[in-house]
């Protein structure tokens, strides 16, 4: 079954501003996708590739100029209760994602209260839970957000896109401000999420080496259009040229021999 | 004679804890040295507290710069001998002025204006690989991308013809391509201009990638310092031995062979 059927989509916006030309930059066009349930789809491609407008319209945030998304076989319109619960999205920057204003513990219940109608008492049951998912501590539930750092904050989240049990949840460059140990602890957390509740993830981001970890099939998105889609393997080759930059440029396990001239080329 | 900068004794306090604990840290020219660590460990205060760059109450004691074997003042090495470039470009340029400008205040600070200026500046941007050069240099540190401001911070050291290059987390905001590239250009002018690099990271994909020497931090103390290839086949501390494991975990299976 699949949870989203994208056909022919194609979407742009108007560039420039008040005193110079405006133009139309196309960023996505004629766009096919099928994305199956409970699987994790790794959405590949460099900046400006078009994944956070793809990520944006998949939300209903936007709606396309052509083409059709369909969510469980109904045509997408806008967001709406039952549709939030079952997509929910994390994005990148986690600071600017919570309110300032309020604790740790009122941000993840949001979606408790508005989407599954939850009561107090079982909303901090519930809240609690999930913090211990993520591996936040229990007395974080009452910080701000300003008092934790860049990786508890965006594992808070994770833990509130998690609240109400979805069935696809979007991580826009979610892991690409932490560091290493974290981005490996989250992908296992999820890896976790995904076997027991068969929540799917679709993992945005540039870095190859988080989808083969992660991901059970990649596509690629460059130039507005899919230029690869295929099963994450060990040996896995891209062959589109663009793709194939995106491969290469993965860091290297190990320390090799330098690749630019030696150094008795230098004064 | 190879050029050397050898930061020795540095601590660094905020009232009476000890932030950073007696730092040592040695750079050459034409080599990188890779500070590692995690979120938290000191690095970054302690490419701060090189420079005397500190924030508000952090206090520095003990420190001693040698260059070249004479023992030198932070305030005569910064934007000179020594350039910095940190994580986010964007907040490092003055938003109200142009990249010409920039460009310019660094040149007369040397003491180059005019024509002559203005032939280096092209120039250096083709150096660093900024082939637009008159767009670049019109444009304000919003109309550019991350990448793009790297490569200009890059161009404005060399403008200042520093022989050293303190670089904290310069790829951590650039996608892998901009990361590669900019990588590319730091080993090219390592070689061509015999740059001295500190490179502050927490991605040992970087290290393995361009790092000749390599000291790990951990809690504000240094728990180990080795060459890259020591470090990766037998690494001594826990911390790197932690930092090794999630990096191995993302990339030995892609690596070919």
């Amino acid at each position: 079954m699949n949870l989203f059927q994208i056909r022919n989509l194609s979407h742009g916006y108007t560039a420039g501003a008040m005193f110079s030309k405006r133009h139309r930059v196309q960023v996505l066009s004629e766009l096919n996708l099928d994305l199956p349930e409970g699987q994790n789809l790794g959405l590949l491609g460099g900046s400006g590739s078009g994944k956070s407008t793809l990520a944006r319209l998949l939300m209903g945030l936007e709606t396309p100029d052509q083409g059709s998304i369909h969510f469980n076989g109904q045509a997408l319109q806008g967001t709406h209760p039952e549709f939030l619960q079952r997509v929910q999205m994390v994005f990148q920057d986690a600071l600017s994602a919570f309110n300032p204003q309020r604790s740790i513990g009122w941000s993840i219940a949001e979606p408790l209260r508005h989407l599954a109608g939850m009561h107090r008492e079982a909303c901090q049951a519930r809240v609690e839970q999930l913090l211990q998912q993520v591996k936040l501590e229990p007395a974080d539930i009452d910080k701000l957000p300003a008092q934790l750092s860049g990786g508890q904050l965006q594992r808070a989240g994770i833990a509130r896109a998690m609240a109400v049990g979805p069935q696809l949840i979007i991580l826009d460059e979610a892991l690409s401000n932490l560091d290493r140990v974290l981005q490996v602890q989250i992908l296992d957390l999820l890896a976790e999420v995904r076997r027991e509740s068969g929540t799917g993830f679709l993992l945005i981001t540039h870095d190859l080496s988080l989808v083969r970890r992660f991901c059970q099939r990649v596509v690629v998105l460059a130039d507005g259009n899919l230029v690869e889609d295929r099963e994450v393997t060990p040996g896995m080759r891209f062959e589109h040229p663009a793709a194939r930059i995106l491969q290469e440029a993965v860091l290297p396990a190990m320390p090799g021999a330098r690749q630019v001239a030696p150094r008795t080329a230098s004064a | 004679m190879k050029h050397t900068l050898k930061i020795s004794g540095l601590t660094l306090k905020h009232r009476q804890r000890t932030l950073v604990e007696s730092v040592e840290l040695t750079l050459k020219a034409g080599e990188v040295h890779a500070l590692v660590g995690a979120s938290g460990s000191g690095k970054s205060l302690t490419c701060l507290g090189i420079l005397d760059l500190l924030p508000p109450g952090v206090h520095s004691s003990g420190a001693s710069l040698l260059l070249d074997g004479q023992a030198v003042a932070a305030a005569s090495l910064r934007g000179r001998e020594v350039a910095l470039v940190l994580q986010n470009p964007r907040s490092a340029f003055n938003p109200v002025r142009s990249l010409r400008q920039h460009a310019l205040e660094t040149l007369q600070a040397r003491g180059i204006r005019g024509v002559d200026a203005e032939q280096l500046i092209h120039a250096t941007l083709l150096e660093v690989g900024l082939f637009d050069g008159q767009r670049v240099l019109d444009s304000f540190a919003f109309q550019l991308s991350g990448g793009m401001l790297q490569r200009m911070m890059i161009a404005l050291a060399l403008l200042a013809d520093s022989r050293f290059l303190l670089a904290d987390e310069p790829t951590s905001d650039l996608d892998v391509v901009a990361q590669a590239r900019f990588l590319d250009l730091l080993e090219r002018l390592m070689v061509h201009r015999n740059l001295g690099v500190l490179l502050i990271t927490h991605d040992m994909g970087v290290v393995a990638r361009c790092a000749d020497q390599v000291t790990v931090m951990a809690h504000g103390r240094i728990v180990e310092q080795a060459d890259v290839h020591s470090l990766f086949h037998a690494p001594q501390s826990q911390e790197a031995r932690t930092l090794l494991a999630a990096h191995h975990s993302l990339t030995m299976e892609s690596c070919p062979a």
